[in-house]
This record gives structure tokens, C-alpha cells and sequence, in this order.
């Protein structure tokens, strides 16, 4: 069994000397904490903190660095937050669109889908849907924004617009073959050329096509997701009719 | 923080779709209308926190149906975004001049809808 030996008193040189240890441990912290403040300050403003040891300006060089990075970063991500929320709104489109023409029960309901897709999703106010019947004509099912006259007695397969009703892709503007497709191809001298040809095609066969014409005054231009859901009406804008043929109509498919 | 609801008013089924897809990755709750009529009533019944108004429309337009929102005391501070395809100066000084809180264009770019559904309800 050990007895821990009792401290002697402290007699007045030993307090000195810790009085002296504490005052060198004061001075000490307060010297560290000028440096932090000096080296806290120098990283907000960008700038070297004078007299800092060389060690710690590279810590402080590393540390901007990492921060650099790490906004450089965050930028990056925030862009691929943007263009996730793009894609979502493409995507919700497309389904949109989809839904719309394949819950349609009627022939008229079709063309109401049809005409909603070009004027909401795609953005125009100006577009005409002509359908396949037996014995070649290109009937106009529907206008919108443009008078019906200057699309009747087109035929499937004849004149430019004709041929581009039956074609086998979606032409879209600047597609240089579209120039063709105006004038007196289709409302006479004066009439625009089509921003689009949308032929509506299904296991092929042609049931008609959609003729988009002037964008919306705020829209410069069609764009990728525009073709994606002109594409999208191609086939099912096709199967939606032939699913709700027109009441008292014959088999209009070619 | 209850879930803000959202009443989109539209004649368009397509567009009503869109928006409630696009809404749905904020913590909205949507109710709905086709026309501006039905609008004004559905905003004074349900007292929502935001209104999006489609501007043409069947019985009453955007312009008007906004403008009746803001005349009752019991909607008028109901922020009301109008969306539409009319993206034309004079259109959307006549949607400012009904008393509507923002302007979107449609096509609707989802990220922009968001930033100014945000906007208009202080998140």
C-alpha cells in the first residue's frame, strides 16, 4: 500500500516562476489569436497576410483553392439542376402528349388533341391537319389560325405539298426543302413556306399529315425537344385517328 | 409549413397536365379549372395561394378573370401568374394592367414557372 507524499507548501519563487509560465502562456494565445484573425481576414479579402509564416500562406493557398473548387462545383451542379428541370418538362411534354392523343375517343377529339399539342407544346398559333381519304384527296380536317381555301384540292403524293404529306420524316424549318412548299405550291404566290411537315404515318401507311406554319411571335425557332414531340405526332397522332375514324367515313388509310 | 395549393386554370387538358407534372416536384397542391368563369369562382371558394391563369379562354378570358380577382376582397391578394401564348409587349402590358402578379409564356419552360411560382409565394 503506497502513501502519496504531500505537497510542500509553494513557497514564493515557485509562484513566481508560475506566475511567469502563465504570463509567457497568455501572451502566447494572444499572439495565435491575432495571427487568426490577421490569416481569417487575408482569406475573406483574397489578399497574403504579412509576416505569416510561409507554412501557413500555403495552407491558406490550399484552403482557396479547395473554396475555388467548391463554388466551381456548386455552379456545375446548380447547371445540371437547370437542365434536369429542362428534361423533366420535355419529358413531361412528351407524356402530356401521349396521354392527350391516345385517351381521345372521337375523330374530333384528335383533332382537338393534335391541335392543343402544336399550339401549347410546340407554340403555333397557324396549323392545318389534312387527312388521307380513298382515292387520293388530302381533306382538310382541321385549321387553325389560317383559312381552309388555300388547302383544299391538294391531292396525296401530287404538287410539293402533296409529296411532303406522305414523306417518310418529319421536315422541320431550316430544312431548305421546306422553301418549296410555299407560294403557289399551296395558297398562291404569296403564301409562307410551312415551319413544319408533320406526315402522320403508321406501320406504313399514311393517314394524313399536320402542316405547322408561323411560331409564336415570342419563339425564334423550333428546337430539339419541338422535334421530339412533332416526332411523337407522327406515328401516334397517326394511330390516334385510325383508332377514332371519322363518324360515317370510309377506311381512309392508304 | 402547410403545403401550398396551387389553382391552375386552363382550358387546355394538355396544358393542365404539364403544369401539374412540373408542380409536382415542388410541395404544391393543385386543384384545377377549364375556364376563367370557373376560375374566379374556385379562387373564391378554395382561397388559394396562387393562381395560374391560362389569357384564352371559353366564357371569360385570363385578362378579365384576373381582374375580377383582384376587384373582390376576398382574392385580391392572391397572386396570380397568367400563362399563355400572347408573348407580345402590348399583351403582357394588358396582363400587368389586369392585375397580374407575373407572365409566362408558353411553350412553359419548367424551370422559369418554377422560379416565378417561387417568387410569387416568398419561398
Amino acid at each position: 500500500m503506497s502513501h502519496a507524499t504531500p505537497r510542500p507548501p509553494a513557497t514564493h519563487v515557485q509562484l513566481e516562476g508560475v506566475n511567469q509560465r502563465l504570463a509567457e502562456m497568455i501572451d502566447s494565445l494572444r499572439k495565435g489569436r491575432e495571427r487568426m484573425l490577421a490569416s481569417r481576414a487575408g482569406a475573406e479579402s483574397g489578399t497574403p497576410v504579412p509576416g505569416a509564416p510561409a507554412e501557413q500562406r500555403e495552407v491558406e493557398l490550399r484552403l482557396r483553392a479547395r473554396v475555388d473548387e467548391l463554388e466551381a462545383q456548386q455552379q456545375r451542379a446548380c447547371e445540371e439542376l437547370v437542365e434536369a428541370e429542362r428534361q423533366l418538362t420535355h419529358f413531361a411534354a412528351l407524356f402530356a402528349a401521349l396521354r392527350q392523343l391516345h385517351e381521345a375517343t372521337t375523330h374530333a377529339a384528335v383533332l382537338d388533341a393534335i391541335q392543343e399539342i402544336v399550339v401549347n407544346l410546340v407554340g403555333s398559333e397557324e396549323l392545318v391537319v389534312l387527312e388521307a381519304e380513298r382515292g387520293g384527296a388530302l381533306r382538310v380536317a382541321r385549321t387553325f389560325g389560317l383559312e381552309p381555301a388555300a388547302f383544299e384540292g391538294l391531292r396525296q403524293g401530287e404538287g410539293p405539298l402533296g409529296e411532303a404529306a406522305l414523306g417518310p420524316a418529319v421536315l422541320a424549318a431550316p430544312d431548305p426543302r421546306l422553301g418549296a412548299l410555299g407560294g403557289r405550291a399551296c395558297g398562291g404566290a404569296g403564301a409562307p413556306a410551312p415551319t413544319a411537315v408533320v406526315p402522320l404515318r403508321a406501320g406504313g401507311s399514311a393517314a394524313g399529315a399536320v402542316l405547322v406554319y408561323r411560331l409564336l411571335g415570342h419563339k425564334p425557332r423550333l428546337g430539339p425537344s419541338d422535334l421530339d414531340i412533332l416526332e411523337l405526332l407522327q406515328l401516334h397522332g397517326a394511330l390516334a385517328l385510325r383508332a377514332a375514324p371519322r363518324e360515317g367515313a370510309d377506311d381512309a388509310r392508304r | 409549413m402547410p403545403r401550398r395549393r396551387i389553382l391552375l386554370v386552363d382550358d387546355s387538358r394538355t396544358v393542365l397536365l404539364v403544369e401539374r407534372m412540373i408542380l409536382a416536384r415542388g410541395d404544391y397542391d393543385v386543384i384545377t379549372a377549364s375556364d376563367g368563369a370557373e376560375g374566379v369562382e374556385k379562387a373564391r371558394a378554395e382561397k388559394p395561394d396562387l393562381v395560374l391563369m391560362d389569357v384564352v379562354m371559353p366564357r371569360m378570358d385570363g385578362f378579365e378573370a384576373c381582374r375580377r380577382i383582384r376587384a373582390d376582397a376576398a382574392t385580391r391578394g392572391i397572386p396570380v401568374i397568367l400563362v399563355t401564348t400572347r408573348g407580345e409587349a402590348p399583351n403582357v402590358e394588358q396582363g400587368f394592367a389586369s392585375g397580374a402578379s407575373e407572365y409566362v409564356t408558353k411553350p412553359i419552360d419548367g424551370v422559369e414557372l418554377l422560379a416565378k411560382v417561387k417568387s410569387c409565394l416568398g419561398a
